[in-house]
């Protein structure tokens, strides 16, 4: 099992009043290889990272990052939770 | 309401610009995690298709092979190259795994303008006209939110517009002219009709999707159509009813199905259509 994870914003609970705590299901994944060099993030200036749509045993689907080495990260592995504020 | 609309799309895209909108769903939920790079919804959508269906990534790289001939034959084309192999792809830079450098689409800017008219209107014109008689949409909110891979939102849009002209993508005596397809053109197919469900990747290995092959298609991007007004996507039927214009005559061909789907990176909505005839 593996960690994704949840960045929670001020506002966000407007768009997704949920709270969830257990695990998920990678339903699709990418690996990010390349960074523009004006990538308006700060948290991905490095590449790669892995990107991927989770489904929440709660049932909604997300969008997060999977804690993981790219190579180990597969559609339909099980990942748990980790909510950053 | 109004017997005549003019419509305009513009943007500037400038290089490295990855701004997202103030305020959207996108940069909320999206952009947080890092999918704010070339394609990169439509390659965990590619990871989902490679999953459920084994599709390979020699089936999604005669996509961009077979679409590598319209660059040399398109004056507006900002080709990168005119032709390359199934290993040429596998073989170029890996951008969005799995998703390589002539597969990915490279930013461009432009504009574009259509009128919408009445037939009244339309018939007193001195231009040649293109009527559109199966329209259909389907809003969803993010390709990469809520579809993923079988769950692609392009289906029951091409069925209601299918329905809407009365005939079926599949069914005699409807041989499609031109078909533009946005990237992916394996999972366009099926999801529009035109193979069965799972079969898109040997689908594309079937058919040369080449102007001169027996399932001509055009992928839309700015690779082989020099994408003007990328936003909403206003090319496609700018580019549809060009083709159609001057395929038609010479084929004998009356129509076309244009799919617009929204890309992942910078719209703040995809929202696919499909239907335009000439």
């Amino acid at each position: 099992m593996r960690e994704f994870i949840y960045y929670r914003a001020p506002d966000a609970q407007m768009f997704f009043p949920i709270n969830f705590h257990g695990s998920a299901l990678v339903d699709a994944q990418s690996v990010q290889l390349h960074r523009g060099a004006a990538s308006s993030s700060r948290m991905f200036a490095d590449a790669p990272y892995v990107l991927a749509i989770v489904e929440l045993a709660e049932g909604p689907r997300m969008t997060t990052n999977v804690v993981a080495p790219p190579e180990q990260v597969r559609v339909e592995m099980r990942s748990r939770s980790s909510s950053t504020t | 309401m109004c017997n005549a609309v003019l419509c305009i799309v513009a943007d500037l895209n400038k290089t490295g610009d990855q701004r997202m909108p103030v305020i959207s769903i996108q940069r909320e939920f999206e952009a947080p995690y890092g999918n704010i790079g070339a394609n990169c919804g439509y390659a965990m959508i590619a990871h989902r298709h490679m999953h459920e269906y084994g599709t390979t990534p020699q089936q999604m790289a005669k996509v961009a092979v077979d679409h590598a001939p319209m660059h040399s034959k398109n004056p507006l084309a900002t080709s990168m190259t005119s032709r390359f192999t199934i290993d040429d792809v596998l073989n170029s830079k890996m951008i969005v795994d799995p998703l390589h450098l002539y597969e990915i689409v490279s930013p461009v800017s432009g504009g574009a303008a259509i009128i919408v008219a009445s037939p009244e209107v339309a018939r007193r014109a001195k231009n040649r006209r293109s009527g559109c008689s199966a329209p259909a949409s389907m809003r969803i909110i993010r390709a990469s939110l809520c579809t993923v891979g079988s769950r692609i939102s392009i289906k029951p849009a091409a069925e209601a517009a299918f329905q809407n002209g009365g005939t079926a993508a599949q069914g005699h005596g409807f041989r499609l002219s031109v078909r533009l397809l946005h990237n992916h053109g394996d999972r366009h197919a099926r999801n529009a009709g035109f193979c069965k469900k799972g079969q898109g990747g040997p689908f594309v290995m079937e058919h040369n999707l080449t102007y001169a092959g027996d399932f001509p298609a055009i992928r839309m991007g700015p690779v082989v159509i020099r994408t003007a007004g990328p936003r909403r996507r206003m090319s496609h039927v700018t580019e549809a009813i060009r083709q159609l214009m001057a395929v038609r005559r010479a084929a004998g061909e009356k129509r076309g199905a244009c799919y617009v789907n929204g890309n992942a990176d910078h719209e703040r909505a995809s929202e696919p259509d499909i239907g335009a005839q000439a």
